[in-house]
């Protein structure tokens, strides 16, 4: 299933939240290292990781002495939600230490976030003692400010948009400045397309399933487009990569990668592009990153796919 | 205060122009992040302004598949209001524990 929106927020809202995250950078002096040095951040934002965190199951077990099954089942339910939480009383963090390493110090950063975003905090403190809570529609928001916040202070402003600018287009780009700023594949990938200046475009697509009768088959997780392939090409819509689906020839079968593949897009004016099309292969996901690399004339030379995107 | 004082106090954040729209009743719901920075300008209460905005609501009034709120996380689900509830029991237990 497509994941719901995570990061869209209003020009003045997203200016707030990068001028907090450019003082906590500030405050950590974390601008030019390299990885982005996330435990200065949050010492410097006097921010503590639980040492033995609510995700701990000893910790669960010491609650067990006190508190009712019931309670302690529905604590567990809670916890198989959740990645990372923020205890705004004691200014601790908790963060699931099962998760990858790189996914980890984006928890940590969004979890800061919620520290170093004044209205966050003071407002979480509240609900402790009160049956009241946040409206569902404004607890959306603080979390896609959250993610926006760690997405600044991961890639330090615009530092990872103007390294990608100087390297080549294509899969190596994002894997190569994951490394560097310690980021995983997918939040790079996600920054590498949305804040490029040429067209391109990322599905980030669930493992590759094999299903009987009807062969291979991806769920679209989620899809970024930068603003000038939004712009000239729209946002795609597709939900799963499966079938006579033109993508299909990308998705790596028992491969790390796909390497460059001829496609046809048109564009909303009906105009045809020739596109590159690449796919990158992780445990968790698979990316597939395409790129116009010439518009074709109308005595079209290749007429491998016709595959439109403008709905 | 003017209306470009209170500008100024903020950094800009909140313009001579939106809080006039504030005031003639034209933005009823200002974001989170502005009536934060309007209660430190004024010495207000904050948790008041959401209240006041209509951003903060009974828990029993959320449905279950709606976003969670009392607690701050990075959830890939949205947790219901008993399980929110018993987390932040737990974690006032995590707190008592505290080694020092």
């Amino acid at each position: 299933m497509r994941k719901p929106d995570d990061s869209s927020l209003t020009a003045s809202e997203l200016k707030t939240v990068e001028k907090h995250a450019k003082l906590a950078l500030d405050k950590a002096s974390g601008w030019g290292t390299f990885p982005t040095p996330v435990d200065d951040v949050l010492a410097a934002a006097r921010l503590r990781v639980a040492p033995r965190s609510a995700f701990d199951m000893r910790r669960l077990y010491e609650y067990a002495k006190q508190a009712s099954a019931d309670a302690i089942q529905k604590v567990k339910g809670a916890l198989s939600k959740v990645l990372g939480l923020y205890d705004a009383t004691d200014s601790i963090i908790h963060i699931d230490d099962q998760v990858g390493e790189s996914k980890q110090k984006f928890l940590k950063l969004h979890e800061t976030g919620h520290h170093e975003l004044p209205a966050h905090r003071k407002i979480f403190t509240f609900f402790e003692d009160c049956e009241k809570t946040l409206a569902p529609e404004i607890a959306d928001q603080f979390e896609r400010e959250a993610n926006n916040f760690a997405r600044y202070v991961l890639f330090q402003g615009s530092t990872f948009k103007d390294m990608a600018a100087d390297e080549v287009m294509g899969v190596k780009s994002p894997i190569k400045l994951a490394k560097k700023f310690g980021a995983s594949n997918y939040a790079a990938f996600r920054e590498f397309v949305r804040t490029h200046h040429r067209p391109c475009v990322v599905y980030a697509l669930e493992p590759v399933e094999y299903v009987a009768g009807t062969g291979v088959t991806a769920t679209v997780r989620r899809v970024e487009t930068s603003p000038s392939f939004k712009a000239q090409f729209g946002s795609p819509d597709d939900t799963v990569i499966s079938g006579d689906h033109p993508l299909v020839q990308l998705l790596p079968i028992g491969r790390k990668m796909t390497r460059p593949t001829n496609l046809v897009y048109r564009d909303k004016n009906g105009e045809q592009h020739e596109c590159l099309g690449e796919a990158f292969n992780t445990i968790h996901n698979v990316f597939l990153l395409i790129y116009p690399v010439k518009s074709l004339t109308s005595s079209g030379l290749i007429a491998s796919i016709n595959f439109s995107v403008t709905k | 205060m003017s209306l470009r004082a209170v500008e100024e106090a903020s950094e800009k954040e909140v313009s001579n122009a939106y809080l006039s729209q504030i005031e003639t009743g034209k933005i009823l719901q200002p974001s989170p992040n502005i009536l934060n920075t309007l209660s430190e300008i004024y010495k207000i209460d904050y948790f008041q302004l959401m209240e006041l905005a209509g951003y903060v609501s009974p828990t029993n009034a959320r449905d279950a598949n709606e976003r969670h709120g009392r607690v701050a996380t990075f959830a890939e689900h949205n947790l219901t209001p008993e399980e929110e509830s018993e987390l932040l029991h737990f974690l006032q237990f995590l707190r008592s524990k505290k080694p020092k």
